[in-house]
């Protein structure tokens, strides 16, 4: 679905094309979406005085705070123990910089959750006043809103008609409280505890994050947005979000991620599952703009039933280390995949992006187009898995990723691994590279347009397969963030 | 009143090993507002060298002479503060920007060019009857620039874009190269009102006479081998239709 | 407790729970998975599973080998960890079926050589101190290494400078032990010479082979490889080429028979001005494994590369590997590179891996670009085919000879490809049966 906003003043005179620059010219204020002016930090008392480092005591000490059932503890004490035993990965980014004893894993900013912003403490509410949070609650431009600061969610809201038909959406600490069947069911099934060092990781230690549960066949139109925040330096995050489609549903799910410049590193380790019931359809988007002191790790799974389809449109700006790869399990017949990707990897970044997707049942199908732009010594990868398990026959799958290098000392490497163990099926695979040629740059130089403004058009132009399956105020942030991106890009 | 003022010229192409090799050898020429100059001469001559120089391509570097417009150093500057002073070239081989509209493009080259956006009625109503004159489907403003665009349709695009940015003076590289005789018709209107309407001056780069057939030149410089080695008339260009470039090169080979 | 005896109760607690919630395996949602994530393919890396494929291993520790430009090279085969699925450059190989080339001495007869052509062309027999040996590469691998460490004469191909050599120049390795071998071939192409060399391996063997191609300045040296063994054979061959300046090479891989063949071709450009164009093909039938390694180096500015290889399998546990590395380096401004694989499934059983890898270290490039598609039998042109009255056997081998034809064309020996195009006639007709 594409969402697209055209501006009351001129509807009807354009001729539909309207391009997001064209959006932000005839619409001067909003200028400053996206403008990366997320570093600000506020004081911080309880960052200051949170532990480091963990062990079994901070673990059990987490889950007889949310006064959890045991079977949760046992959970997280295994998810510990696996975490403790897997090596790190040696392939991927260089993690050498994560110190796992200096980091706070759990951070309580505030005693209780609001559900009004006016009930949240003053600085919490400003951050998410400057972040313009609120506005599109009141604008309506989003049917329910979760708020994450440090470790817990301190705002959610949902629209009364969603709730009255059912649709489930809140914090996942307060979920497992108050509907502790769902957890019992399906947390932990798509990820399991000690899927990789992250995730088990994650299980141990986490907090917050997002539930969302959307009845037989109801249809929630506008997105569901959640907003991620880091305040405290050193800080851990590990939200888990689990969200379940039944049968014929259909959810758009929204998350964005700031966080404050430090001079030494936070982790951001996030497990989100997905279970894709039949006949349903769940796009989750991201537009991660973490500060470059962030180690984003994540992990995220999509299980997809029969005649299901998962979408997964995943933006990487920010961040100094991104490793993440969603994944659609495609286990019913029918069942389809889809990964639209994209990253910009500037000075210091290394983003190690793609995606993964498993046929396991017949006549699948599946997508991927990534794009990735490297500029100032930047350096992103495209590393993808297509795997097609006996018995997937007719699944499709087709694989596309494109890089764009700006300049001559930044780079870009492409992992596509393909494994097929069943012969009737179709594979396709493509990649190009490309740089912003001199010839592109003089024709538009030509017509006028500074060397910045020409390279950033061209940045734009190569990402705007991708920015058009944006919500409008997501593909406004993506292209300022492109400008800025750009600024400085040339000599 | 505008003049475009070359003295002198010698530039040379920048080759992919650095290495440079002699291409204008010694260009004089004027133009003003409301002038055509047809620059005609054979493959090879230096007569696209001489645009893309005034245009300021990475690819060429001017040895020694000077340009000027309206006594500004064109050389120094950048070549979107050429762009901004007022000199447009229509590219022999427009290139394609992918996932950029040409709607989009049109509007940030009029906006860079003018220092302040166009308004947005008028520049839509503007945009939609010069594209009406030129014969050009509504629904090039939706695609990419010049990407999927025909030989003509890029051709067309580079003589809206005239029409659209109003230089003071336009140099045509090869315009005409690769038209039937209709869109060549179309082609010239356009140069037409450009010249009329506008008062550009115009430098037509060509290897053909056709297209003065539609276009009449005040002067015609011959090129070969560099610089200009005869000019004239519209007559000059008549000569040149019956004995073609024999002459000029055999007097170069000596 | 032990590590070992953790990883055992973890994973025998599938009915585990805390009070009637299962916290063990039987949590798990997805086939094919435990709690601790993919056992489908063991010691395989995939993308979101982060786990160890990679034995630290003397200078090689800290680099992550996804990277070409960190792989190991050395003469000494102890400087090779022990073959494993988790190493990565092995882990589609099924390494017993190596029968020793990792680890025997390797004193079995090496395949005879045989050569007819040009007179032009010496084949000469030297030791191991022949400058010449040695000169295009270090082993990149464990078997490799081993058949350096093992052979005792090298068979010199050399064309002479300047040399034009029109008739091509067959050398036919015949093999008849089924003891591990090691054997050394060395082509050496002279400045500004021209000629064409096929390497032609049949009968039965044991065999790893180091195989040389020095491309002197200017010179156009075309090769074709033939692996025509017989089904009980194992055939591991290192081919590396050092292009010189403007040097153009071309490399034509054709795999038919063997229980388990493995090619792994280099190329390396030492000069601007190189071009080289790797094809390849390979027809896998039931049980064999055939695999093809490539890598190519852009290390110095402005050369150009092209592969296009091809594969068709049919078959239970036929398995095919294609592995394209091109590494882009720094000071390789300029490069033109593009990659190719595409592969046909003729029928039920076979597998066939494809991963294109490509690293860019500089963006002043004049294009790269790969594609790799896997697929069967395209059923709209079957349809078409049968639909003008041709039955559908022979409307399917149309369609494969149309696919795999096109690289048999790049040999160039008009007799040698009559005999490959019969030779796929008869794997065709296996099919059927």
């Amino acid at each position: 679905m594409t969402e697209r906003i055209v501006p009351a003043d001129t509807a009807g005179s354009m001729t539909g094309d309207t391009t997001i620059s064209e959006i932000l010219e005839m619409n001067p204020e909003l200028e400053g979406i996206g403008q990366y002016q997320y570093g600000w930090s506020d004081k911080n008392d309880a960052g200051a005085s949170a532990r480091r480092g963990v062990n079994e005591e901070v673990v059990r000490d987490i889950s007889v705070k949310k006064s959890e059932p045991d079977w949760m503890t046992q959970l997280r004490l295994k998810g510990l123990k696996f975490f403790d035993r897997k090596p790190m990965p040696t392939w991927g980014a260089d993690l050498s910089g994560i110190d796992f004893d200096n980091i706070k894993y759990f951070v309580r900013s505030t005693e209780q959750q609001a559900g009004s912003w006016e009930e949240l403490p003053e600085d919490i509410r400003n951050t998410y006043e400057k972040l313009g949070i609120p506005e599109a609650e009141r604008n309506r431009l989003v049917a329910g809103v979760a708020a994450q600061y440090e470790s817990e969610v301190v705002y959610h809201q949902l629209r009364e008609d969603l709730e009255a038909q059912g649709v489930i959406f809140m914090d996942t600490d307060t979920a497992l409280k108050e509907h502790p069947e769902f957890f019992e069911e399906y947390f932990g099934t798509v990820i399991p505890v000690g899927d990789n060092k992250f995730a088990a990781l994650n299980t141990a230690v986490w907090s917050g994050g997002s539930f969302v549960y959307v009845p037989k066949g109801v249809h929630v139109d506008i997105p569901l947005q959640a907003y991620f925040r880091i305040n405290t330096e050193n800080m851990g995050q590990f939200e888990r979000t689990l969200i379940i489609a039944d049968e014929d549903s259909y959810v758009h799910y929204i998350e964005g991620c700031t966080a404050p410049i430090y001079k030494t590193d936070s982790l951001h380790s996030a497990v989100v599952e997905i279970i894709c019931k039949k006949n349903a359809r769940v796009r989750y988007t991201t537009i991660q703009n973490w500060s470059n002191n962030v180690y984003n790790l994540v992990t995220k799974r999509a299980i997809a039933h029969e005649g299901a389809t998962m979408e997964w449109v995943d933006g990487n700006i920010g961040s100094k280390v991104t490793q993440k790869y969603p994944a659609v399990y495609m286990t019913g017949e029918h069942a389809r995949g889809e990964t639209l990707s994209i990253a910009f990897a500037g000075e210091g970044q290394h983003q190690d992006t793609g995606s993964k997707m498993v046929h396991i049942a017949p006549n699948t199908s599946s997508s991927i187009v990534s794009k990735s732009v490297a500029r100032n010594g930047g350096r992103s990868a495209y590393r993808g898995l297509v795997q097609v398990r006996e018995g997937a026959t007719h699944s499709k799958s087709n694989v596309v990723c494109d890089a764009l290098l700006v300049d001559t000392v930044s780079r870009s490497d492409t992992y596509p691994y393909v494994d097929i163990r069943e012969d009737d099926v179709t594979m396709g695979h493509e990649a190009t590279v490309s740089r912003v040629s001199e010839e592109q740059l003089f024709y538009l130089m030509q017509r006028g347009m500074p060397e910045e403004e020409a390279m950033a058009m061209i940045v734009r132009g190569f990402v705007e397969p991708i920015a058009r399956e944006l919500p409008m105020e997501y593909a406004l942030e993506l292209n300022r963030l492109i400008e800025l991106q750009m600024e400085g890009s040339v000599g | 009143m505008s003049t475009l003022e070359i003295k002198d010229l010698h530039a040379s192409v920048i080759l992919d090993d650095e290495s440079t090799k002699p291409i204008l050898k010694g260009v004089d020429l004027t133009i003003n507002s409301g002038e055509v100059h047809a620059i005609m001469g054979p493959n090879g001559s230096g007569k696209s060298t001489l645009a893309s120089t005034i245009a300021g391509h990475p690819k060429y570097q001017v040895d020694s002479g000077s340009v000027t417009l309206d006594g500004q150093d064109v050389l120094a500057m950048s070549v979107d503060e050429r762009a901004r002073a007022g000199l447009f070239l229509a590219m022999q081989y427009p290139v394609e920007i992918p996932g950029v509209t040409t709607s989009n493009f049109l509007r940030s080259a009029k906006t860079a060019i003018d220092g302040e956006a166009p308004s947005l009625r008028t520049w839509t109503k503007d945009v939609r009857s010069a594209m009406d004159k030129l014969k050009i489907d509504n629904d090039m403003l939706q695609r990419n620039v010049n990407e999927g665009f025909s030989g003509g349709e890029k051709k067309r695009h580079e003589i809206l874009q005239l029409e659209m940015l109003k230089p003071k003076i336009a140099l045509l590289d090869e315009t005409d190269s690769g038209l039937d005789v209709d869109a060549l018709k179309i082609v010239s209107e356009g140069v037409n009102r450009a010249l009329q309407e506008d008062n550009t001056g115009i430098m037509l780069i060509t290897h053909y006479t056709r297209i003065l057939r539609y276009i009449t030149p005040q002067f015609v410089h011959v090129f070969s081998d560099g610089r200009v080695v005869d000019q004239g008339g519209s007559e000059l260009a008549d000569r040149l239709e019956d004995e073609g470039y024999d002459r000029y090169v055999r007097a170069a080979a000596k | 407790m032990s590590t070992t005896d953790q990883t055992a109760r973890d994973t025998q607690d599938a009915d585990e729970q805390v009070n009637g919630v299962p916290t063990g395996e039987d949590r798990v949602a997805i086939p094919g998975m435990s709690q601790e994530g993919e056992t489908l393919q063991e010691g395989r890396n995939q993308a979101g599973e982060p786990e160890i494929r990679h034995t630290e291993h003397g200078d090689v520790s800290g680099v992550p080998d996804s990277s070409r430009a960190g792989r190991f090279t050395s003469y000494d085969v102890a400087d090779f960890p022990p073959l494993s699925p988790k190493l990565e450059d092995w882990r589609f190989t099924p390494v017993k079926r190596l029968r020793g080339l990792d680890d025997a001495a390797l004193q079995g007869p090496a395949p005879a050589v045989s050569v007819s052509g040009d007179d032009a062309v010496e084949v000469t027999s030297v030791g191991r101190d022949d400058s010449r040996v040695g000169s295009a590469g270090i082993p990149e691998d464990r078997v490799s290494a081993n058949a350096w460490s093992a052979f005792r004469e090298a068979t010199v191909i050399s064309i002479p400078r300047d040399a034009q050599v029109a008739e091509p120049v067959i050398v036919t390795f015949t093999g008849e032990s089924e003891e591990p071998a090691a054997q050394h071939v060395v082509v050496d192409a002279g400045t500004n010479s021209k000629a064409l060399v096929v390497l032609r391996h049949v009968g039965t063997a044991v065999l790893s082979q180091n195989v040389e191609f020095s491309v002197g300045d200017g010179a156009n040296l075309t090769v074709v490889s033939l692996q025509e063994w017989t089904d009980d054979s194992v055939h591991a061959s290192s081919q590396q080429a050092k292009l010189g300046r403007d040097a153009t090479f071309k490399h034509v891989l054709v795999s038919l028979g063997g229980d388990l063949v493995r090619v792994t071709p280099s190329t390396r450009f030492t000069a601007p001005g190189g071009d080289v164009a790797m094809y390849g093909l390979t027809f896998v039938d039931d049980g064999q494994h055939l695999e093809s390694r490539l890598f190519v180096d852009h290390s110095v500015p402005r050369c150009r590369s092209r592969v296009n290889y091809k594969s068709a399998l049919q078959g239970e546990n036929a398995h095919g590997v294609w592995v394209g590395d091109v590494l882009i380096r720094a000071e390789a401004e300029g490069t033109d590179t593009y990659e190719l694989n595409r592969n046909l499934i003729l029928n039920d059983g076979p597998r066939m891996d494809s991963v294109p890898n490509l690293e860019i270290e500089t963006g002043l490039i004049a294009g790269a670009g790969h594609a790799s598609t896997t697929g069967q039998l395209d059923d709209e042109h079957l349809y078409y085919l049968m639909s003008r009255g041709i039955p559908e056997d022979q409307a399917r081998r149309l369609v494969v000879r149309g696919f795999l034809f096109e690289i048999i064309q790049q040999v160039g020996v008009e007799a040698l490809e009559e005999q490959l195009r019969a030779s796929l006639e008869d794997e065709l007709a296996r099919t059927e049966n």
